[in-house]
């Protein structure tokens, strides 16, 4: 589905990730070879990850990250209309994050409140949310928060999660002004006949993750997160370059006319190869996660918080994976604040 | 694609330190492995413009099946 918006505007965005961030030949010394890690650090660019520390949840980076936008005076929590947390990794079945999320950051009553349970397209996902909602809040604001700890649902006992999942949180505040100039143009497109490529089998109401006596999880493959490598790549090199064309054509513009594209950071290979079939320069397309890991539905403003502005003129979001779902924005006119990395 | 180009890039590919030739079984290299075999549906994605099913991948026995689904002739 493709929607344009006006007047819409991104304000500030800020992320947070681990304190500990762990070099990749570390987090793999039980799995390879020291050899075999560097070489997975080459493949992937990925050299280090944010992992969260024992008893952090994806909660407390979005929170983190909502508390720096507010304490610094780019956003107020009483012009808060609505709170949408983003995210694959909640804290509980119930209540919803988002609510929790309203208490602990002492948000107006009257906040709408929910969560979206997705991953790697989550982020622009959030801002087609944000840019349906804005024009019923009567003027307040919608805080878009979320992230993802999946490092935690990566198998232990093989290297293609572990090597590259990383732990991140973030916030970002939209508003809607009268100023037509500001452009928000999506394409949303779903393809649940593909869901098993990207799954979490169990933890769900169709497979509870198995414990021993003391409640630890076992070492069952279908405790841990699953990903067709090979397939999701297949599906990244071609469905995701056609939809971003095809939100190009809509809006009438083409790669070359990308100021900057902050897209979903999968590894370094697969950023680089899109730039590639897109018909970019890779500095129009950046890798920016070498240091944390992909971080899911957090790593397209962990990406805009390591670039730390944003240059005039069209910038291209687009998130993609897990669903499967490709989900991609054409920003125009926003005026954007950006905060740096912060760490918990 | 000359042969000897395709033998370069995947030698640059796999980060392997064999010498590979068409008849190279890839169960003999131990660098072939996941990540090898994403970089090459890259690399025919991006330099061949080549989109490769990946059981075709998977079911190649030798560097030269790799060379003939690269759009090579083997």
């Amino acid at each position: 589905m493709q929607a344009a918006f006006s007047g819409i505007n991104l304000d500030c965005v800020t992320a947070t990730v681990s304190s500990d961030i762990v070099p990749v030949p570390v987090r793999l010394a039980d799995l390879v070879t020291e050899h075999k890690a560097i070489r997975l650090q080459k493949g992937t660019g990925f050299t280090s990850l944010s992992i969260a520390r024992p008893g952090v949840c994806t909660s407390d980076y979005a929170c983190e990250s909502a508390d720096r936008l507010f304490e610094s005076g780019l956003a107020s929590r009483t012009e808060i209309g609505a709170v949408i947390f983003v995210s694959q990794t909640h804290d509980y079945y119930f209540p919803s994050t988002s609510h929790l999320l309203q208490g602990r950051l002492h948000l107006p009553a009257d906040t709408v409140a929910f969560d979206v349970g997705m991953g790697c397209s989550g982020f622009v996902y959030g801002l087609y949310l944000s840019a349906c909602l804005l024009p019923s809040l009567g003027g307040r604001k919608v805080l878009l928060c979320g992230g993802d700890t999946t490092s935690k649902l990566a198998y232990p006992m093989e290297t293609q999660s572990r090597a590259i999942m990383g732990d991140c949180g973030f916030a970002a505040v939209l508003s809607r002004t009268e100023k037509s100039h500001k452009e928000m143009r999506f394409l949303i497109q779903a393809d649940g006949t593909r869901a098993d490529l990207l799954k979490m089998p169990r933890g769900g109401a169709r497979g509870v993750r198995t414990t021993d006596a003391s409640g630890n999880i076992l070492m069952e493959r279908e405790n841990f997160s699953y990903m067709d490598g090979a397939a999701v790549m297949a599906f990244t090199l071609k469905d995701v370059p056609a939809s971003i064309n095809e939100l190009l054509a809509g809006s009438g513009q083409a790669a070359g006319d990308i100021a900057l594209g902050v897209i979903h950071q999968p590894n370094r290979m697969t950023v680089e190869a899109l730039a590639d079939k897109l018909g970019m320069e890779r500095e129009r397309l950046p890798f920016t996660a070498g240091k944390y890991g992909n971080t899911a539905s957090a790593s397209i403003p962990l990406g805009i918080a390591c670039l730390g502005s944003l240059p005039e003129g069209t910038i291209l979001f687009s998130g993609f994976g897990v669903g499967l779902s490709i989900a991609s924005c054409l920003m125009t006119g926003s005026e954007t604040q950006i905060l740096p990395v912060g760490s918990l | 694609m000359e042969k000897e180009l395709f033998l370069e890039k995947l030698t640059e590919l796999t980060d392997t330190e064999m010498d590979l030739n068409m008849d190279t079984r890839l169960e003999d290299i131990e660098e072939w492995d996941s990540l090898s075999f994403v970089a090459f549906l890259a690399m025919c994605s991006t330099s061949f413009d080549k989109t490769l099913n990946p059981q075709d991948v998977k079911a190649a026995q030798t560097v030269g099946d790799l060379y003939a689904l690269a759009g090579g002739c083997n």
